[in-house]
């Protein structure tokens, strides 16, 4: 092969190795938007079928709407869309689209556990709201993100609702409205107030005393398991 | 995790592009030549054998090798060639240990001539050699290196083509056992491949200290070795290059060398190999991408200086990202205290990243390229341990004497390598 040939044959192969690898990496992240994609459908049946349930059944037993499994999902799918924003960028569409969704139904399901506290006394939410922000004017947030997940991994049962602060989504402003959250990041609503700044897992257990009630419940029923 | 800045993903494609590029460049060659990969030894030379031999002579330069220049010169006269057409001129370049009186062992030995000088530097001992030589062929061999008996006949018939003026063998370790030498074992056997690969194309830019070969008539055009940045047999590739000269490879003629035994001392030869391939590089730039003199200017010497420059630029990235994930665990460290959770593997996690398959890719082919040595050097395909040791720590230690090596030919301090 003449060396200017064997120059332009290397280049075309490179560059084909560049388009299948570019290709292949595309279709991981296609299967993984398509598993986010069922998730998100299941989560919302689920959510469809509970809200209906307590339709039906004005007074339904409490006992029966233990949901515990629901929150845990929308943990898992919120992993899942916030791996995607970091590896696709923040900017990609699909993944604005999958955390508007994602943010939908945390809503739908913040208000599900609202109604049905109000409905069965027995039901004793503990909840966050956090409010973080992509558009670089909170370099603390990452870390709050990990003092949230180690909150939920020490105390399954309490419920983070995490949005992006400047989602174009009308029910997240809304929500910050309702709760009069500025743009100071990271923000969190606990008790239905906003607090400001990074906090650390030892000033969220002191903010939010209930947590010791609910890791000795949760040690208590691991005993009589 | 914080999404990649998206300039800095370019830079990265471009720098992954640029070494595949190179590796596919490569193995293009290797299909091409596949012929190299037979097991059968010296092939290619039994076809070019000449009708005459040619007389040898092999220069032996010594500075303090009194442990090892006796096996030297013996390995070379236990060469499978006519002892009448072979000589062996031992140079002494002013030791200060007993070389001297164990080279005077030969002082009667009508094969080997004896020299002794004032201490001048390797090249200085060589040039005393070539002046003082009449063989048609004339040949070095380092006094820490041994040669295989049939090293040279592998070699000679080589320049049977009136084309070649130098032929470069295939350089090997001495059998490793430590840890710090089986890792340059499967390095050196990387080097085999490479050295074959350039010399189909005309490309070889070192001809080695043990046991390259010159037609004597190149001295006589070109002159002898210069000082130059105390790697003088880079130059002097160079130099034949830029005399549209042909380098050959005789990949199959083994000549066994010692390496370094510390990770200092390897270090140490690194940053003089490097700092002189970088400075000699700077001397002759009228040979990069001149088309006039071929292969060694539009592929060799790009694509090495272009492979120091990607060495840096990873070396940096990967310290930069370690540093920032150290930082962030001893921030969440404080935040959150002791949390630990065994991994858990889920397939949705997997780095599928355009950058993460890329580099896996240019892995995969380097280890290929460690096989492909081993089957040139060997004759076998067989993993051995010497493999895992290169791909686990060979990345670490190169960007050391990489980034020595820039700041010293940036400074142009060569340092004194003895």
């Amino acid at each position: 092969m003449t060396s200017y040939r064997k120059y332009l044959w290397a280049f075309a192969i490179t560059v084909l190795i560049f388009l299948g690898v570019t290709f292949v990496s595309n279709y991981f992240d296609s299967q993984r938007i398509n598993e986010i994609k069922g998730i998100q459908d299941s989560i919302s049946m689920n959510i469809l079928s509970s809200e209906t349930q307590f339709d039906l059944l004005k007074e339904t037993p409490c006992d029966d709407l233990g949901n515990s499994s629901l929150s845990q999902e929308l943990d898992t799918l919120g992993e899942q869309v916030s791996y995607l924003e970091s590896t696709r960028g923040e900017n990609d569409a699909q993944v604005t689209a999958l955390k508007q969704e994602y943010a939908l139904l945390e809503i739908k399901d913040f208000i599900l556990m609202q109604t049905m506290s109000e409905k069965c006394p027995a039901v004793k939410p503990v909840f966050v709201l956090y409010f973080y922000s992509n558009a670089g004017d909170c370099p603390a947030c990452s870390d709050m993100g990990a003092v949230l997940t180690a909150l939920r991994q020490n105390y399954p049962e309490i419920r983070v609702y995490s949005f992006d602060y400047n989602e174009s989504v009308s029910a997240v402003n809304t929500l910050e409205d309702i709760y009069k959250v500025k743009a100071q990041f990271p923000a969190l609503v606990i008790h239905n107030k906003p607090v400001y700044g990074l906090k650390s897992l030892a000033d969220m257990e002191k903010l939010m005393p209930e947590l010791a009630k609910l890791a000795s419940s949760t040690e208590a029923t691991s005993t009589v398991n | 995790m914080q999404p990649m800045n998206p300039i800095l993903s370019i830079v990265v494609e471009a720098f992954l592009f640029i070494s595949l590029y190179v590796q596919v460049f490569l193995i293009i060659t290797l299909i091409e030549h596949r012929e190299t990969l037979s097991a059968k030894k010296g092939r290619r030379a039994d076809a070019l054998q000449p009708i005459a031999l040619p007389t040898v002579s092999v220069i032996v330069p010594c500075f303090n090798e009194q442990a090892t220049v006796v096996g030297t010169i013996e390995s070379l006269k236990r060469l499978n060639y006519p002892q009448d057409k072979l000589s062996i001129i031992a140079v002494d370049d002013g030791s200060t240990d007993d070389t001297w009186s164990y080279l005077k062992k030969y002082e009667n030995d009508p094969q080997v001539k004896l020299f002794h000088k004032d201490n001048g530097g390797k090249h200085t001992a060589v040039n005393i050699g070539i002046e003082n030589s009449t063989s048609d062929i004339v040949g070095c061999l380092d006094a820490d290196s041994f040669v295989h008996p049939e090293a040279l006949n592998r070699m000679v018939p080589l320049f049977a083509d009136p084309r070649v003026m130098a032929v470069t063998p295939a350089i090997r370790l001495r059998p490793p056992s430590k840890l710090i030498e089986y890792i340059q074992n499967a390095e050196y056997n990387i080097g085999v491949f490479l050295r074959k690969m350039y010399s189909v194309f005309n490309a070889i830019h070192v001809t080695p200290g043990p046991f390259s070969m010159f037609r004597r008539s190149v001295f006589e055009h070109v002159g002898t070795f210069r000082s130059a940045y105390n790697t003088e047999d880079l130059e002097m590739a160079l130099r034949l290059h830029s005399h549209n000269m042909v380098i050959e490879n005789a990949e199959h003629a083994y000549v066994y060398t010692t390496p370094p035994a510390t990770v200092k001392a390897l270090v140490k030869q690194r940053v003089r190999w490097t700092t002189g391939f970088l400075l000699n590089v700077r001397d002759y730039r009228r040979l990069l991408f001149s088309r006039r003199h071929g292969q060694i200017g539009t592929f060799t010497l790009p694509a090495g200086v272009m492979s120091l420059v990607t060495a840096m630029f990873f070396a940096g990235y990967a310290i930069v990202n370690a540093a920032g994930t150290a930082y962030d665990n001893l921030t969440r460290w404080q935040l959150v205290g002791w949390q630990w959770h065994w991994p858990a593997f889920q397939l949705f996690y997997l780095n599928t990243t355009v950058i993460r398959l890329l580099t896996f890719a240019l892995i995969a082919a380097a280890v290929a390229f460690i096989f492909f040595g081993k089957r040139m050097a060997t004759g076998t395909w067989r993993p051995s341990r010497d493999m895992l040791a290169y791909v686990a720590l060979y990345g670490f230690l190169a960007p050391v004497w990489v980034a020595i090596s820039w700041g010293r030919a940036l400074t142009r301090n060569v340092g004194n390598w003895r």
